[in-house]
């Protein structure tokens, strides 16, 4: 407890803030819903795209951001979420306009444009409330200005509600009040849970819950493990993991481009080869009788209490695919650690999983070349179906050569100091694997366009290049062919990415060998003018591609944030009459699994970086930043990116299991200061 | 190895799995169409019910007695509704019998506001008709005869395809893939036994049966530390009260529907495996020696349940995580009673909530239920046959009671009337119910309990009891059949607490038709004279109340991973298989049928071992009878459908016991 103080103090923050969050929200919703905090009806927002474009009453002024009323009776149609429902209120958020008030009516439409009403409204600079007509039900609306020709009107934000909105300031306000209340009361209570209760009886629950478990895996881990792995060599044993973990790689890559992922009917299955990959990667590893172990680290705690929170909204949602990730994980991954930790070295287990990514970055990397082309002026999707994916691929795979550089310097120094003798050779051609694969994973995430996959890649390159920095310096003074060696290396993965360069434009179309998914995300960074006219040079070229459209992604969160509650929901939102991802990993938890579900999901993650700092600095064994590199990468794509693909990214993969390794180090630990060892 | 079955289990396994195989292989054969979701792949088919014919038209009207159609003048008419969903259909099938001539007739097929689609002309004649219809969709059907003629309507059957099965080719086919499955089935065997050759072939402690019961014994060992420190008599008291709680669980779920939705389903089923589990906690009673449990009966119920988690896994059903909760919650449950020196204080316990449960049951009855006359009894069910199933399940724990306390020679005064009040209050709402497969389960257990009194010798205590026992019965069937009719009958009424459970399916005593009108005093019918019309009837359709319909329903739809739920049956309803073994098959595919049929056998064979075991313990009848009870009632009835049924906990409760008595006696 003293050693995990900070953290724990963390996570009752953490928990205090989401019971605010909670009350807060039910306070402004005006009941006590536990199906939905804020109990706020149905929304639809209307894209913020579709306010900046052109019709032909609204001129679209790209420079000023908003609309010139072009006729004395200008209106606009917009589409609705497709359905016919009524509506109550309709939120017009005018930015900027040239005209006091401008007054007009609003159009209901059915299906078939079938004109339904008009009411007459009046609307100024600021947010308008207008409250509609709840009998009728719209499919589409319009909106029409009258006498208002030549008038300058930049609409910022258009929102059809059944229920009234509530400002973020006033949400703010009932937040700071509940929170103080919150605090006073979680204050008293374990002022009063430590003055008055010293009942260790939740610890014992706790125990005996952990220790059945360990017996179970230790079990079946024993009978199975000794019939696999205690029939191997150590070699064998290493080759085999790096063969499992490469098909459960590939199989997870494969699943996620042809949509399992999404497929209820056929996800299960996915779901369970990937198990069985996993358990036989764990009973292959199997080397000595098992041993039970202490899981009673952070780590662990909040492993088992996002896999078992995640199985308990199981219980009271009904949900087709978010659930099998945690009964999967649970027990499956929990048993890879298990075994994992019962390992003489583990470390091999992370550096057959390192392998594994080489081995197949390199089968990706040539699959690209051959079949996936790189349109002009569309961002390029890689072995995936969305750039997006792409980025965090790259950003793995230059954290493992990097890591594995570090490695390598690591490897030279000792060498040097124990032998005074190097394999030049190998070590040139460890530099040209390492230079070459980093370079690769760079021009992936360059190609990707993916912004913050950039600026992670950049946030890691500026981590380790000290590093590896100071460490050449400091070798060069002995070994002074490692500066030719590095140098070699970059000009020959330079010409390497050259390839891979021209490839990717040219090979696939030559060859006629272009591959394309189904369903697949094509994005554009061409806007405005400038998407015309590369229409006009190329057309067809931008077909079915779609421009980035960073301004949605507020409006995103804000409709997940909306539909917060207690044990989550099934699916996807539905934003702009499409099923969008929430681009960001914490609401996208919450949002499936309750908001409680961050709690042991922060805490995952902070212990993971944590252990990877120790990891990556501490003072006896071999050290590895692949972990604390991993472990920044994902939480900074949490924030941007949709990264949690459960049995479906590469990224997901390592970040989960790569606890087993911080885990062990934890577990060593423990059992030392408990004098279990 | 030591071999769990004989040669002639191994024999029957062998033969079943051949014949199931070129069984299937026929049907595919005569269908010409490989189809694993639907073996005997002949397309939709809709039964219409037969109650349809009762119905009145112009000039035509359905005579009771003789229980003909009377067409009384020229173009008298009848419009039947489609009540199945689907309105488009390819053939339509007409079986009449019993015609007085042959005549013209019509039939209009009519839209959905009964406008004319088309019509199909042809002679009403003795025998099957096949019209073919038109590809459109129709949702009332409306037969006209030109002549006034009286018959009988067999059955109508709309089909989406000609039924044109070649069954004269199937013995032939059926002889020859049975041959080549036989064949193949043996060159496998042999191909296994070769590899075997030279490895060691001995499971012993390293067996997978050992080692799932090794972890469970951990597990039961390390949690039984939490109810660690209370007495005997708490643990029971416990017991007692996770087995009501289970009991009432089970009741409420099928009452209320909680099984429908997923997440409440998935809830229900995680709350009664916790009990089960909390029951197995306090019962475990470490030995140092796990269980010996390689016998046929834990391999059949092994298997049975695997298949289950296979099949829930490959096509998700409407009821789930059966084998789950079974290989999860109930076999640790087991392990842990066949550890306890005192095993027949579970069952004790057990029959006890039950009992308990019953008498709650009469309370309700009694104050919240009456008893309508004219129509079937329903008690605290919704359905009158499920209440009859309960009482048969109530009664084995009476009759238990009874047998274990015939014997002893201080047989306390309240346990004597309780039991015999018990069994008399039974018999009275038995009889109510008009279930004739509860009442042949009832019969059975009775006679079984009659058979185990005669055999042994038996002190003079007995004879007192027994005596005390009749005298009780005649004082207890008057208070029953005075006081206790009139009770159900005007009490709830009189104090206005009739309760509406709802969605009851109340139907008509025998003797009322629900379209003649006709009511006649409760009295004047009954059991007897039910039971009478079935057997005078000479029809499998009446002898089963119809259920031969549904039965085919469920055959036609045998596949090999099962059904997410119900068949459509009469009229496109979906119901249960009323049967267990077609319930099984089909929720869990074909193959299932070969362990549980084992399962079946092997609990019967093995709850009457146990009463004649050297090392008996108490209360072994009880056993059997659950054994007995719930074949008896799967033959007719729905049983197998999980968390619905207290007779379906209370078999599995019992295999328990019978895995221990097996144990014991492989010990020995």
């Amino acid at each position: 407890m003293r050693k995990n103080r900070k953290l724990h103090m963390f996570l009752l923050l953490l928990a205090e803030l989401l019971i605010s969050v909670m009350i807060a929200m039910m306070w402004i919703g005006g009941s006590v819903n536990f199906r939905e905090f804020l109990s706020a009806g149905r929304v639809y927002d209307v894209s913020p795209v579709s306010l900046e474009q052109n019709s032909r009453r609204w001129g679209y002024d790209e420079e000023k951001k908003g609309f010139w009323l072009l006729k004395k009776w200008s209106g606009r149609y917009f589409d609705l979420n497709g359905l016919d429902q009524p509506w109550n209120y309709l939120y017009l958020t005018i930015r900027e306009s040239t005209a006091e008030s401008l007054s007009g009516y609003i159009r209901y439409y059915g299906p078939d444009r079938e004109d339904r009403y008009k009411q007459p409204i009046e609307v100024h600079v600021g947010e308008n409330v207008i409250p509609l007509d709840e009998e009728i039900p719209m499919t589409e609306l319009a909106i029409v200005f009258r006498k208002a020709q030549g008038q300058f009107v930049a609409v910022s934000e258009i929102q059809l509600r059944t229920r009234p909105r509530v400002s973020f300031l006033a949400f703010l306000k009932c937040f700071a009040v509940v929170f103080a209340g919150v605090f006073l009361f979680l204050a008293v209570a374990l002022f009063l849970k430590r003055r008055f209760i010293r009942s260790r009886r939740e610890n014992q629950v706790i125990e005996v819950l952990s220790y059945s478990l360990q017996d179970v895996m230790r079990i079946w881990g024993d009978a199975i493990g000794r019939r696999t792995g205690g029939r191997l060599y150590p070699h064998q044993r290493e080759s085999v993991r790096k063969l499992l973990f490469s098909v459960l790689i590939v199989w997870m890559m494969v699943g996620n481009v042809l949509g399992w992922l999404e497929n209820a009917d056929v996800y299960r299955y996915h779901v369970l080869a990937c198990v069985l990959l996993l358990l036989a990667i764990a009973f292959v590893s199997w080397e000595k009788p098992l041993q039970n172990r202490f899981f009673h680290g952070a780590l662990f705690k909040s492993w088992f209490l996002l896999w078992l929170g995640i199985i308990c909204c199981d219980f009271f949602v009904y949900r087709l695919l978010e659930s099998l990730v945690g009964y999967s994980m649970f027990f499956a991954g929990t048993m890879f650690f298990y075994l994992w930790q019962n390992m003489e070295r583990p470390d091999r287990m992370l550096r057959n999983l390192m392998g594994a990514l080489e081995i197949t970055f390199f089968f990706a990397i040539v699959y690209c070349m051959v079949f996936r082309m790189k349109l002009p002026a569309i961002d390029y999707n890689g072995m995936f179906r969305n750039p997006e994916e792409l980025a965090m691929y790259g950003v793995l795979m230059a954290s493992v050569f990097l890591c594995e550089m570090n490695g390598l310097l690591d490897h030279v120094a000792e060498r040097i100091a124990v032998e005074n003798s190097i394999g030049g050779k190998k070590i040139f051609a460890a530099c040209i694997k390492n230079i070459t694969g980093g370079a690769a994973a760079l021009f992936f995430v360059l190609r990707s366009g993916h912004m913050p996959g950039i600026l992670i890649f950049a946030l890691l390159v500026m981590c380790y290049v000290p590093i590896l920095a100071v460490k050449i310096w400091r070798l060069l003074k002995k070994y002074r062919m490692l500066l030719v060696h590095i140098i070699m290396a970059a000009i020959l993965a330079f010409a390497c990415v050259c390839v891979m360069f021209a490839s990717i434009k040219y090979l696939p179309g030559t060859l006629d060998l272009d591959v394309k998914y189904k369903n697949e995300l094509r994005l554009t960074n061409l806007q405005g003018m400038q998407k015309k006219m590369f229409r006009m040079e190329n057309p067809g070229s931008l077909a079915g591609a779609r421009a980035k459209e960073v301004a949605k992604v507020p409006v995103i969160w804000r409709s997940y944030a909306r539909r917060l509650n207690l044990f989550g929901h099934g699916g996807t939102e539905w934003i702009f009459r499409e099923q969008i991802k929430p681009y960001n990993a914490y609401l996208d938890m919450a949002y499936h699994h309750g908001i409680f579900i961050l709690l042991p999901y922060a805490a995952f993650q902070i212990t993971m970086v944590l252990a990877g700092f120790n990891l990556a600095f501490r003072k006896k064994g071999r050290r590895n930043l692949f972990l604390l590199s991993l472990g920044i990468a994902y939480i900074c794509f949490s924030f941007v990116a949709n990264v949690e693909i459960p049995w479906g990214h590469p990224l997901w993969l390592c970040f989960y299991l790569a606890a087993g390794c911080a885990g062990k180090m934890g577990t060593e630990e423990n059992l030392g200061k408990e004098g279990l060892t | 190895m030591r071999k769990a079955g004989g040669l002639g289990l191994r024999l029957f396994v062998f033969l079943m799995t051949g014949m199931i195989l070129s069984g299937i292989i026929t049907v595919m054969f005569l269908t010409k169409s490989i189809n694993l979701d639907k073996f005997y792949d002949v397309g939709a088919v809709y039964d219409v019910s037969d109650t349809d014919f009762e119905l009145p038209g112009t000039n035509w009207y359905y005579d009771y007695e003789d229980e003909l159609i009377v067409a009384q003048a020229k173009d008298a008419s009848c419009n039947y509704r489609m009540k199945h969903g689907r309105k488009n259909w390819g053939y339509l099938y007409f079986y009449i019998e019993n015609l007085s001539r042959e005549t013209p007739a019509r039939i209009d097929f009519l839209g959905e506001d009964s406008e004319l689609l088309y019509s199909i002309d042809f002679v009403f004649q003795n025998g099957r008709s096949v019209l073919q219809l038109e590809d459109k969709d129709f949702y009332a059907y409306k037969v006209t005869v030109q002549d006034p003629v009286s018959f009988a309507i067999d059955g109508v059957q709309f089909r989406e395809r000609e039924y044109n099965i070649a069954w004269n080719q199937a013995p032939a086919v059926f002889a020859v893939a049975l041959m080549c499955c036989f064949l193949l089935m043996l060159l496998t065997v042999m191909l296994f036994r070769r590899c075997r050759v030279g490895r060691s072939r001995s499971f012993g402690k390293n067996s997978w049966l050992m080692t799932w019961q090794k972890c469970y014994a951990y597990v039961l060992e390390r949690c039984s530390v939490l109810f660690y420190g209370l007495s005997e008599r708490e643990k029971s008291l416990l017991r007692w009260l996770f087995f009501l709680a289970c009991m009432l669980l089970i009741h409420f779920s099928s009452l209320r529907g909680w099984t429908v939705n997923i997440a409440s389903q998935k809830r229900v089923v995680l709350m009664l495996g916790v009990l089960i589990l909390c029951i197995a906690f306090l019962s475990w009673e470490w030995r140092n020696k796990i269980p010996d449990w390689h016998n046929p009966l834990a391999f059949a119920w092994y298997a049975v349940w695997f298949l289950c988690i296979v099949s829930d896994f490959v096509v998700p059903k409407s009821l789930r995580y059966l084998g789950i909760f079974m290989l999860f919650s109930v076999e640790p449950f087991y392990l842990a009673w066949n550890s306890m020196k005192r095993p027949e204080r579970l069952i004790r316990e057990f029959l006890s909530a039950l009992r308990w449960f019953y008498w709650g049951a009469c309370i309700f009855c009694l104050f919240f239920s009456p008893l309508v006359p004219g129509f079937r009894y329903i008690g605290i069910y919704r359905n009158t046959n499920a209440f009859a199933g309960f009482l048969v399940t109530a009664n084995v724990a009476f009759l238990t009671s009874l047998d274990d306390n015939l014997g002893t020679e201080k047989l306390k005064k309240r346990v004597l009337v309780e039991n015999v009040f018990g069994l008399v209050t039974i018999w009275g709402f038995l009889m109510l119910t008009e279930s004739i497969t509860s009442l042949t389960a009832y019969a059975v257990e009775w006679m079984i309990f009659l058979w185990k009194q005669f055999p042994a010798e038996k002190k003079k205590s007995y004879h007192k009891n027994l005596r005390g026992v009749l005298l009780w019965t005649v004082i207890s069937s008057a208070i029953v059949m005075t006081v206790g009719r009139w009770g159900i009958t005007y009490v709830p009424s009189m104090i206005g607490t009739s309760s509406t459970i709802e969605e009851r399916e109340i139907q008509p005593a025998t003797g009322i038709s629900p379209f003649s009108l006709k009511v006649e005093a409760a009295g004047n019918n009954g059991v007897s004279k039910r039971v009478l019309e079935k057997i005078t009837s000479g029809e499998w359709y009446s002898l089963f109340t119809g259920r031969t319909i549904v039965w085919k329903a469920y055959i036609r739809n045998w596949n090999l991973f099962g059904h997410s739920g119900y068949q459509e049956c009469i009229d496109g309803k979906r119901m249960h298989a009323h049967n267990a073994v077609l319930q099984m098959i089909n929720n869990y595919g074909i193959f299932i049928v070969i362990p549980y049929l084992i399962m079946l056998y092997y609990s019967l064979k093995y709850g009457i071992m146990a009463v004649f075991h050297k090392k008996r313990i108490r209360m072994n009848l009880f056993f059997v009878l659950a054994s007995a009870n719930y074949v008896v009632q799967g033959l007719a009835e729905d049983i197998a459908t999980p968390y619905a049924f207290l007779s379906w906990l209370m078999f599995y409760i019992a295999l328990g016991g019978i895995f221990h008595q097996q144990s014991a006696r492989t010990e020995t």
